[in-house]
């Protein structure tokens, strides 16, 4: 067991990350196409926030070397039932954005909803069946009658 | 002023049962569509339009006010109850909105949202009936120079949303504010940042997905993992709801935030180009830099959420004002708005006030009427919406979420807005966990393209004279307010970390931000 | 195996029976309608209001779409890659014109099976009436003289980069021998905003975009870069009888996904050739200052064919593509 991390610690991470972010957008801007007859072009604007960017992640950085915060920072181990149930949704609804199109709303609504509700805790399955059909076929018929929004269905697309 | 003419056309109106029903209708419309994150008030303004062909002018622009209006309120709905603003105006409505409702407030944080957007859309409706000709010719004083100092306005208050600490709150700015850049950059049309074939991003990043992912999405993710814990209940939120509108007490305390609220909303509202997120933002900074407990903002102040919806909604009357006395469109929905006079065969400009003056007076008395439409359907809708975060969270956060989603996809009708929302969503439920504000990343990813592009904007027609800016009037005012609004709330920070531990306002929610 | 072929026969002919069927009980369900642009805008308002004219020829709700983003391109491209079923339209816009040379997309014209041409609209050159009077320009000759003298200072504002106007206005540049600057704004109506309150001196956006500022006095129009002057003000001269062969202007038209079987295209193409006179529909587009230019597919293809040549030419001019 790992001895737990302070808060000081977690934001020289957050700086080392700011400053990353920021340096490589500045490296990216050093190869856009220069325009003639603009006075401003598209680099300059991004330069500066990346330099901002650098400039507060590095005052964070110091800051967190002579600061008296003992805080413990929040976890992020896998090893942590919350993260692990937290990656668990992440994972069900970066699925169902990759099925969007092919599953389709329809069939890929109501078990999203019932594993996400199973995830979270609930355990009255019955209501949970029902609660996520009824859920997700008044929000397709919202959509699709009120705002004329029609969401992919995937193989049932005919019903439009 | 023609005072007959005005009581007149005033009374056709309220006395037309077609009209107010109308307006009903469409505020009833609105409230619903401002509330879902994803719908937005020029969706249903443009939905609307072909079914108004057939009807004749002000119920028709009853209608179209009754949806403005009515989003307007609609979408603070979702930000004080889930955390998410329905419209990008009621983005700075979550800083105290949703700490409200943590705290059990969440009908005396709607009744106060609803009276302060009513007060404020009356106040905006009163500047566009006396003021019009004196605002309308400083709609016109607006270009690219006075846009980017009113950008840069804008951005000074990031020090006061920006929280605990400084230095984090300007980190999330300089973050939002860089990648506000990525896409086709609007001067050139060079792509940035991004190759080639990713048409999802040309056009920056999409908005309403990225605003969907850092706060609804990311909300759900970190109360999983809090319930999972055990640090936060699953059950249900217990709730107070005694009164559809505010108390006496609260009124007396915030009736200072609605009437400056207001008047900002009215007057960014007349600028082309700036609206109710914009003015909402401005409106809480200044709230807090005059407050005598800015240590109580971001807590779940009722200063706060009144501070931000009388502003957004002194927009509505505001952006008619360069709508009717010049023909100009302030924004998307006044765009539509437009439209629909020129399909009635009215054309909206100065001529107006001289030749169609009666159908001047009747737009203003169709928004006083959308406003009281949306403080009536309000007024009955917050036992209803209350009820939503009543729902026990495992039931409840899975159905924000996938509501949600569905909400990304529906404004550009494309999945990759949807994925767009989930990385979002895991940006924002890092930066919350480890303390970064979520709130400057909207205000920058709202203010940064405009900064951006109107300040290369003038830079090319000055031919890169930086310093003719000064011979601006106009830009000269703002930037002694922006000067004035960085001290303010630097002064402000430092009163609140004196103050930081004495705060008495009870348990400040793990989640609150900003 | 005499059994297999007879079934497999018999499957091939329901097959066939169905396609056939689809033919001919074209429409069978309700059509949707792609839209590469944002719903309240002229091309969301022209799409509308053609849907609502040819529904009631086909007998079918026509749901309209807004695929947008990415300049277009999600929308454009949306229409291209659906199913080639007949039932997604979409409709087609300038920009089209210039993904490739500006090299943000692969389309052009040739990825769809085109139908129709619907509406065009004329670039017009603005200028703001305070600084004409003082500068005593008056007409395009005397605006081309006043560049010429004043090489590099004149601002012409139009809708974003690269778009139609920009285009209009290089042509214009080009074509005169002028040395103006280019300023994109977000959309036409900034543009024009701009110009009224005289922070720009000239945009190169449509009539229909200058109307409102032109009535109440703050803009003046220069000239049109049509073949006729506008119905509704005669009194504005074309550029052609100025003596400047520019003829410019942006245009929207209705694509297929290519693939779309012929039958079910050409009941679509006569669909579509009523609507466009439908009283409704000319009324709606007259209100709007809108122009309706129908052409048919052909005359269409061979316009689009042209077009693209056109921008690509000027775009390379403008330094908008190598």
């Amino acid at each position: 067991m790992k001895k737990p991390r302070t808060m000081p610690f977690a934001n020289r991470v957050a700086g080392v990350f700011g400053i990353l972010i920021g340096g490589t957008a500045y490296w990216m801007t050093t190869s856009f196409k220069q325009f003639i007859n603009v006075p401003v072009g598209p680099e300059v604007f991004p330069q500066i926030m990346s330099v901002a960017l650098i400039l507060f992640s590095a005052i964070l950085l110091v800051q967190s070397f002579f600061t008296k915060d003992r805080r413990r920072a929040p976890t992020l181990s896998l090893r942590d039932k919350g993260m692990q149930r937290m990656l668990m949704v992440l994972g069900i609804v970066v699925l169902m954005f990759l099925l969007w199109d092919t599953v389709g709303f329809l069939i890929l609504s109501p078990l999203v909803l019932f594993l996400l509700m199973t995830v979270s805790g609930a355990r009255n399955w019955a209501t949970m069946i029902i609660l996520s059909l009824g859920i997700t076929i008044v929000v397709w018929l919202l959509f699709w009658k009120v705002l004329v929004i029609e969401i992919p269905l995937g193989p049932l697309n005919f019903i439009y | 002023m023609n005072w007959d003419l005005l009581l007149s056309s005033y009374a056709g109106v309220m006395a037309d049962p077609r009209t107010v029903l109308m307006v009903f209708l469409g505020a009833a419309g609105g409230v619903f569509i401002g509330a879902i994150p994803g719908l937005t008030a020029t969706m249903g303004v443009a939905l609307l339009i072909p079914f108004s062909f057939g009807m004749d002018l002000v119920p028709s622009v009853g209608l179209l006010l009754g949806i403005y209006c009515g989003a307007m309120y609609g979408g603070s709905i979702s930000a004080i109850l889930i955390h998410t603003p329905g419209t990008p105006a009621a983005a700075a409505t979550v800083m105290d909105g949703y700490p409200m409702a943590q705290k059990g407030e969440a009908g005396r944080a709607l009744s106060i949202a609803l009276f302060s957007s009513f007060c404020g859309g009356i106040i905006g409706a009163i500047c566009m009936t006396f003021l019009s000709p004196l605002i309308a010719s400083a709609a016109l004083a607006f270009g690219p120079a006075e846009m980017f100092m009113l950008a840069f306005f804008g951005l000074s208050v990031i020090i006061a949303i920006s929280g605990k600490s400084v230095v984090k709150g300007l980190m999330s700015a300089f973050f939002g504010l860089l990648i506000a850049t990525i896409g086709m950059d609007k001067t050139c049309g060079y792509l940035r940042f991004i190759p080639k074939g990713v048409y999802g991003l040309y056009e920056g990043i999409p908005f309403i997905p990225a605003l969907i992912g850092l706060f609804a999405a990311a909300e759900v993710f970190s109360s999983v993992e809090r319930i999972a814990r055990g640090e936060q209940s699953s059950a249900k939120t217990t709730l107070k709801v005694n009164r559809v509108l505010p108390s006496w007490a609260d009124i007396r305390t915030i009736w200072k935030n609605i009437l400056t609220g207001g008047l900002i909303g009215s007057f960014i509202g007349a600028i082309p180009g700036a609206g109710g997120d914009i003015s909402a933002f401005v409106s809480y900074g200044v709230a807090k830099s005059t407050s005598r407990h800015p240590e109580r903002f971001g807590q779940g102040t009722p200063e706060g959420v009144a501070a931000t919806e009388s502003a957004n909604n002194g927009c509505s009357g505001g952006a008619m004002i360069p709508l009717l006395s010049l023909g100009v469109p302030g924004d998307s929905v006044t765009a539509i708005l437009l439209g629909a006079f020129i399909m009635k065969g009215i054309q909206p400009g100065p001529m107006m006030y001289v030749d169609k003056l009666d159908t001047v007076y009747a737009v203003f008395a169709a928004l006083l009427l959308a406003n009281l439409a949306m403080l009536i359907v309000g007024m009955a809708g917050i036992r209803f919406f209350t009820k939503i975060i009543s729902v026990e969270k495992k039931i409840l956060l899975p159905s924000i979420l996938v509501i949600s989603l569905v909400g990304a996809y529906a404004i550009n009708q494309n999945v990759f807005d949807v994925g767009v929302a989930l990385v979002f969503g895991l940006i924002g439920y890092l930066m919350q966990k480890y303390e970064f504000p979520l709130s400057p990343i909207l205000l920058t990813l709202i203010l940064g393209p405009l900064s951006e592009s109107n300040f290369r904007r003038f830079m090319q027609i000055k031919d890169g004279n930086f310093f003719s800016i000064f011979t601006h009037p106009i830009c000269v005012v703002f930037m002694v307010l922006s000067v004035a609004s960085l001290v303010f709330s630097v002064f402000n920070q430092r009163k609140i970390n004196r103050l930081g531990t004495e705060s008495g306002d009870g348990e400040i929610p793990p989640t609150q931000e900003g | 195996m005499k059994r297999l072929v007879a079934v497999v026969l018999l499957l091939v002919l329901a097959l066939g029976a169905i396609g056939v069927a689809s033919a001919a009980d074209y429409p069978a369900k309700n059509i949707s309608m792609i839209c590469p642009w944002a719903a309240g805008g002229g091309t969301d308002a022209t799409l509308r209001a053609l849907s609502m004219a040819a529904e009631k020829v086909l007998g079918k709700t026509i749901v309209v779409e807004n695929k947008t983003g990415g300049g277009g391109l999600i929308g454009h491209s949306a229409i291209a890659l659906a199913k080639p079923d007949g039932y997604t339209v979409g409709m087609i816009t300038f920009e089209l014109s210039t993904y490739v040379p500006q090299d943000t997309g692969d389309i052009t014209w040739e990825s769809y099976d085109i139908l129709c041409r619907v509406n065009t609209d004329a670039a017009a050159l603005s200028v703001n009436t305070a600084w004409a009077k003082a500068n005593n320009v008056f007409d395009v000759a005397s605006f081309v003289e006043y560049c010429k003298a004043n090489p590099g200072t004149v601002n012409i504002g139009n809708s974003a980069p690269a778009s139609v106007w920009h285009i209009g206005a290089g042509l214009l540049a080009q074509t005169a021998d002028i040395d103006v600057k280019h300023i994109a704004f977000e959309g036409a109506a900034p543009a024009v905003t701009a110009l009224a309150g005289g922070h720009i001196e000239a945009v190169s956006v449509s009539l229909g975009e200058v109307r409102s500022q032109m009535e109440a006095g703050n803009i003046t129009v220069l000239g049109v870069m049509d073949t006729i002057r506008p119905a509704k003000y005669p009194e504005i001269q074309t550029f052609q009888e100025q003596g400047y062969d520019v003829v410019y202007g942006t245009w929207r038209g209705l694509a297929l996904p290519k693939g779309v079987d012929p039958d079910i295209k050409a009941v679509l193409s006569d669909a579509f050739a009523k609507a466009v006179e439908d009283p409704d529909f000319i009324e709606f587009m007259n209100n709007s200052m809108l122009t309706i230019a129908y052409q048919n597919a052909e005359d269409f293809s061979v316009f689009l064919a042209q077009n693209y040549e056109d921008v690509s030419e000027t775009m390379k001019a403008l330094g908008l593509s190598d």
